[in-house]
């Protein structure tokens, strides 16, 4: 015996199977009446005769079901129907979407018997939506950690970058005038200067004394450290094959001397030659320490504007978008080396501005600075020191100029090669890129300048363009092997509309 | 190829003469050691060839230099260093032929004459070492002593001794 209401009975016989979505019938508790086969295949129910199954059985939460019904009679006396809506049901232990349509069916009283309905599984794409939207959350939630993080990293470097300016003020004497990074040759012939001072001292001392005194003072081993530190001292441009490492190595050993010095028994060598020993060995070790200082201040420098710079980029969008104004690109560029002054005095590097002219863009002025600065910083980071003698210092170039009704506003330098197919390829906007050949002498970098630099570009409806071709005309021939190893000159040039109106 | 009596040491590390410089001081100035420094595979593969060593220090992360096949290797990974893992890719050349890098490892060098040293230590790459034999592993962290290249070294040395019995 059926227990369907009199008045769903006449649908019973109705033939929905050719339908392309599922059609069903329910009473007011949720038994099927009606199911086509679309929807028995979505409930994995017998795709033929008649059901004895409850749609309540399927609910992922059978409280959504009260919620529906009670939804449904509301609406049903307000005249209304239940429209579209998402229902996620279990089949088999596995969840199953489905968008929903379904109307009410009322009796000639106006109560509620039943619900008539299609749905249609959308699980695959609801889940791609749900996993998407569970990413974007998460990716939000990352930039917000990692905006948080690189600001307190940025806080610490200036205490880092603070101290190291204090370090750097108590050497005394100082050897240079300002805080920039001392050429290679520069240090070169100081280092050895005050190499060849230790040495005299080490030789002087061993001759201070005869053996016996000597022995007392100090042990065999100790002695024959020393000779061989000698003749390191002497030689140490060909033991230490990496001039970069001249420094650091000698730095260990004149601390080293130090260490066997302290450990010289009193009274048994000239007190005077003793003392030479020390203060040869203090000063070697002081100029290398140094040295080594400064470098670590201008990579600190870098890092803060590599660290600030990832910062603007990752909160890009977290941002208010501001209406685009006038703005003068003198200014900008005015701005951008304002930013970058001190980076580029810890390097010697001069930033050339003569041929910046008084251009008008609209636009937002925090994205373009961000952009242009970091175009500048490039340039900067890619130069190479043209004038191995110090006469004049580095340079890197900015100019402007107009071609089409378009600001060109180029940054040149002098230095670090880009491959050319880095350039026709378009490796060199792909986010996180960074050019094969710039990651020598440690340069950091996150890969993201030139990327944002042409996002920012285009959002302007402009356009960044990157050249880069031998400095000289001697060496053309891309296979050789020296080919990338000689200075390039480097042209990146930021290509915006010019405002209307402006001259 | 006669040996010295100084230890020959070679250096596979792109960051030796830059971040990592202090690290050489006392190998410098120890004088108990030749070091080479081979900052890209193709240069690695150059000294190799060229050279027997007492000991390599061998970096993952690497750049591919001038070789056509690392050139190869490193942009089919997807142009990044530690995507690449060229050092990886060498020891895959020494030891298992599995690299299609089309010249013959030096008939010299085993496994226990590597060490490697690498900011990496995750459970898949020491899954590899283990496959390939290497069982000297230092990993490349901010708090090592600058003795830690000779640190390595012994410990290669140590490996060596015991494999030979």
């Amino acid at each position: 015996m059926s227990n369907t209401p009199p008045l769903l009975e006449q649908f019973t016989n109705f033939d929905f199977r050719e339908l392309p979505i599922g059609v069903y019938m329910t009473s007011l508790d949720g038994r099927f009446i009606v199911a086509n086969r679309i929807v028995r295949e979505m409930l994995k129910l017998p795709l033929e005769g008649r059901l004895d199954a409850n749609i309540l059985q399927y609910y992922a939460n059978p409280a959504d079901r009260d919620a529906a019904i009670a939804e449904a009679k509301r609406l049903a006396a307000e005249g209304k129907h239940v429209d579209r809506g998402i229902l996620r049901l279990k089949v088999a232990g596995k969840d199953l979407f489905v968008e929903d349509y379904c109307k009410i069916l009322q009796d000639a009283e106006g109560q509620v018997i039943g619900f008539v309905g299609c749905m249609v599984d959308i699980t695959q794409s609801y889940e791609s939506r749900r996993h998407e939207q569970e990413l974007r959350e998460r990716v939000d939630e990352l930039r917000f950690d990692i905006g948080r993080i690189l600001h307190a990293n940025t806080t610490t470097l200036v205490m880092v970058k603070q101290t190291l300016d204090a370090v750097i003020e108590a050497f005394e004497p100082k050897p240079y005038r300002d805080m920039s990074v001392p050429h290679a040759q520069e240090v070169e012939t100081a280092l050895t200067e005050y190499a060849n001072l230790l040495a005299n001292a080490i030789e002087r001392l061993m001759r201070s004394a005869d053996e016996q005194r000597r022995l007392q003072a100090l042990t065999a081993a100790d002695w024959k450290k020393l000779q061989g530190y000698v003749s390191f001292l002497r030689e140490y441009k060909e033991r230490i094959p990496t001039p970069e490492s001249f420094p650091a190595t000698l730095r260990k050993l004149a601390n080293d001397i130090g260490r066997i010095h302290a450990a010289i028994v009193p009274g048994n060598l000239a007190r005077e030659t003793v003392r030479e020993v020390q203060n040869t060995a203090w000063q070697l070790e002081r100029f290398a320490n140094l040295v080594e200082v400064l470098e670590t201040r201008a990579a600190v420098i870098q890092m803060d504007y590599t660290i600030h710079s990832l910062r603007e980029f990752v909160t890009t969008d977290k941002r208010e978008q501001i209406p685009f104004r006038h703005l003068n690109v003198k200014s900008l560029i005015d701005e951008c080396a304002k930013r970058m002054a001190e980076y580029a005095r810890s390097l010697k590097i001069d930033i050339d501005r003569r041929d910046v002219g008084e251009l008008f863009i609209m636009g937002n002025e925090r994205d373009l600075l961000r952009a242009l600065s970091n175009l500048l910083h490039n340039a900067i980071k890619y130069s190479w020191r043209r004038d191995p003698e110090r006469t004049k210092p580095a340079w890197v170039s900015v100019r402007t100029f107009v071609r089409e009704k378009q600001v060109h506003i180029e940054f040149e330098n002098w230095g670090v090669p880009i491959k050319r197919e880095e350039i026709e390829r378009g490796k060199v906007f792909e986010l996180g890129y960074r050019g094969e050949l710039s990651k020598d002498r440690g340069r950091l970098g996150t890969g993201i300048g030139l990327t944002d630099a042409r996002r920012v570009a285009e959002a302007h409806g402009g356009r960044v363009e990157v050249e880069s071709h031998p400095a000289f005309r001697g060496l053309q021939d891309e296979k050789s092997a020296q080919y990338y190893s000689q200075p390039f000159l480097t042209k990146v040039t930021m290509i915006l509309p010019l405002a209307d109106g402006a001259k | 190829m006669v040996k010295t009596e100084k230890t020959k040491v070679l250096w596979v590390e792109d960051s030796a003469r830059l971040e990592l410089r202090n690290l050489t001081g006392p190998i410098y100035i120890s004088g108990d050691y030749h070091m080479n420094l081979a900052e890209d595979a193709t240069s690695a593969v150059r000294y190799l060839q060229s050279q027997v060593y007492d000991a390599i220090i061998l970096d993952m992360r690497l750049p591919p230099g001038i070789d056509d096949y690392w050139i190869r290797v490193y942009q089919d990974r997807g142009e990044d260093k530690a995507d690449a893992r060229l050092g990886l890719e060498l020891a895959n050349w020494m030891f298992n032929g599995r690299a299609k890098f089309p010249f013959t490892p030096p008939a010299w060098v085993r496994q226990y004459h590597v060490g490697v040293f690498t900011v990496e230590n995750d459970a898949d790459l020491h899954a590899r070492l283990d496959e390939l034999g290497i069982r000297v592993f230092q990993h490349k962290t901010a708090g090592l002593a600058d003795t830690i290249l000779i640190d390595i070294i012994m410990r290669i040395l140590q490996e060596q001794a015991s494999d030979r019995g």
